[in-house]
């Protein structure tokens, strides 16, 4: 049981963390170019936020059930196969992506719009001002955001035990769902609860400390 | 060479300023046809109500609001025809202020400062010691590692103002900066203004709706009005002799309205600075044996001297008041009649 348990454990953090990670790379460009490229943002290329916004809602309105089933071609295309935590990276990343895009980009829009004229004002190239206006002022935010992210997929990669992938929602499934097994499955539940209070605490404490917004 | 000058030669020159907004209800012109010079080293304001498209007019000096027509040229840059790479090197010689400071609210004082020392490819240490020479300028050496929420409104202005004059700009553009501001500190930051342009000779173009900040610290001004301009020239001058409607409005913001008093022999007195040091009123009346009755008064002080015009009532005898206006017109006085109903 203990066994299990350590195993489950490991391969749920190492699917979210992965699957957060990829989906950074992706997500985080794409949150940039949403605000940087839309009609009022500060270099506005307006077919280009629309074609990303109409993917990013695409993606976003498939349930993931759905997104994981009709993706298994594309994994077992990178991955070569569609069974175990490494395959689960695939979908959960590709259902994850647009989520953290329209998480980035709400967080960029609520750096002050003057802050920005103001450093417009004083010569700064689009560049400077993505990486030391938007993405410096906005870093609380972005924390916050990647706490709720993680811990979204956190919860996707449970519902991807549906489909082998491994993991405490995996075992959850089998033993409770399968083999009437409530106990486990309560074990296994308590212990993602566990694990999504301490990412969230986490998040919420490295935006916290690095918030100069907050008199200290 | 060989030609002299009479005129100094405009900082700024903008001819034919036309900005045209498109909205779901159709275009809305908020400029239409400016054309101003701004002359190196003196203080501009621009004043005028709320949506007469002052912020507009500042806006398009330095392109953060590109003109739908006209040319802007800043020393001798066009700036409508450089690229965004050459727009954002000249925006280095124009600082600008704002109503909301606009700080950046994860950096500190000095980090702030640095940061257009930064953008501009200047090394570090170089950016903190010119950051602190401007933290003194601005007094405020105590609150180098403060953040702005640390700091209070007129604290983060003038953090705001070192901040804008870090690259040694050559103008300094002022949008509403003390509008955010109590009276008290309202003058202070004017008065912090008026002591850089001093030192630095810098230009300073400053936008308000408040016609004490022009009072205070302005050469000249323009009063825009309908996206246009309605009247410029001194300060004195046009504090004294407002010719527009928008300049009275601006001038007598409670509606004073000299038609109030007709019904008798009205003269307005206009004093220019020159003579409010003398008791004006007292001698005329010593001197022509004559009752008059001052039926309104504003008398203010402008860039420290006392400007401002006084109504009097004169007997309605018509030789009688021909003594007192002759002697107006001995003491060089300037007025004129207002009304005059049998």
């Amino acid at each position: 049981m203990a066994w299990l348990v350590w195993q489950g454990t490991l391969e749920t953090l190492y699917m979210t963390l992965a699957s957060t990670t990829l989906a950074y790379i992706i997500g985080l460009p794409l949150g940039i170019i949403l605000v940087v490229t839309g009609k009022e943002g500060i270099h506005p290329i307006p077919a280009l936020s629309v074609s990303i916004g109409v993917i990013v809602n695409a993606l976003r309105s498939a349930p993931f059930l759905i997104l994981l089933v009709a993706l298994m071609p594309v994994t077992r295309m990178i991955v070569g196969t569609i069974i175990g935590p490494t395959a689960a990276i695939v979908p959960l990343t590709i259902a994850a992506a647009p989520f953290i895009a329209r998480l980035t980009e709400s967080s960029l829009k609520e750096v002050n719009a003057g802050v920005v004229e103001a450093a417009q004002s004083m010569g700064a190239s689009v560049w400077n001002i993505i990486i030391k206006v938007m993405l410096a002022e906005a870093k609380p935010a972005l924390f916050v955001g990647a706490a709720v992210s993680t811990i979204t997929i956190l919860g996707y990669s449970a519902m991807a035990g549906f489909v082998g992938a491994g993991g405490l929602g995996d075992i959850a499934i089998r033993y409770g769902y399968y083999k009437f097994d409530t106990q486990t499955m309560w074990i296994m539940i308590l212990i993602i609860v566990v694990i999504v209070q301490i990412l969230q605490e986490i998040g919420m404490k490295i935006a916290r400390v690095t918030d100069n917004r907050i008199s200290q | 060479m060989g030609h002299e000058k009479t005129t100094k030669k405009p900082i700024i020159k903008m001819s034919g300023l036309t900005k045209e907004f498109k909205t779901k209800a159709g275009i809305v012109t908020a400029l239409k046809d400016i054309n101003l010079e701004i002359e190196q080293g003196e203080i501009f304001g621009i004043i005028g109500m709320s949506g007469a498209g002052k912020s507009t007019l500042v806006r398009c000096i330095n392109l953060l609001e590109r003109p739908t027509q006209g040319s802007i040229i800043f020393e001798d840059t066009d700036l409508m025809a450089l690229n965004n790479n050459e727009l954002n090197q000249v925006r280095r010689n124009i600082g600008m202020i704002f109503q909301d400071f606009n700080l950046l609210m994860q950096r500190n004082s000095m980090k702030n400062i640095c940061f257009p020392l930064e953008i501009a490819g200047i090394s570090k240490n170089e950016a903190e010691a010119r950051a602190k020479e401007l933290l003194a300028l601005v007094e405020l050496e105590d609150r180098m590692l403060s953040y702005p929420s640390q700091l209070s409104g007129g604290q983060k202005q003038r953090v705001a103002i070192a901040r804008a004059l870090a690259t040694n700009p050559k103008v300094l553009l002022c949008d509403e900066a003390t509008s955010a501001l109590d009276p008290k500190t309202t003058r202070a930051i004017l008065a912090l203004l008026k002591d850089i342009k001093e030192k630095l000779g810098i230009t300073i173009i400053i936008i308000t709706h408040e016609m004490s900040v022009i009072q205070q610290v302005c050469d000249r001004v323009a009063i825009i009005d309908e996206g246009g301009i309605a009247e410029i020239g001194k300060v004195a001058e046009i504090f004294t002799r407002p010719k527009t409607q928008a300049a009275k409005k601006l001038v007598y913001p409670d509606g004073e309205r000299i038609d109030e008093f007709l019904g008798s022999r009205l003269i307005r007195i206009v004093f220019d600075g020159r003579s409010s040091f003398e008791p004006v009123i007292s001698n005329m009346v010593l001197a022509c044996q004559v009752p008059v009755n001052i039926m309104f008064a504003n008398t203010q002080d402008v860039g420290g001297k006392a400007v401002g015009q006084m109504v009097v009532q004169l007997p309605l005898e018509h030789e009688k008041a021909a003594v007192v206006m002759e002697y107006l017109k001995q003491q060089n006085v300037d007025f004129e009649e207002v009304s005059e109903i049998e």
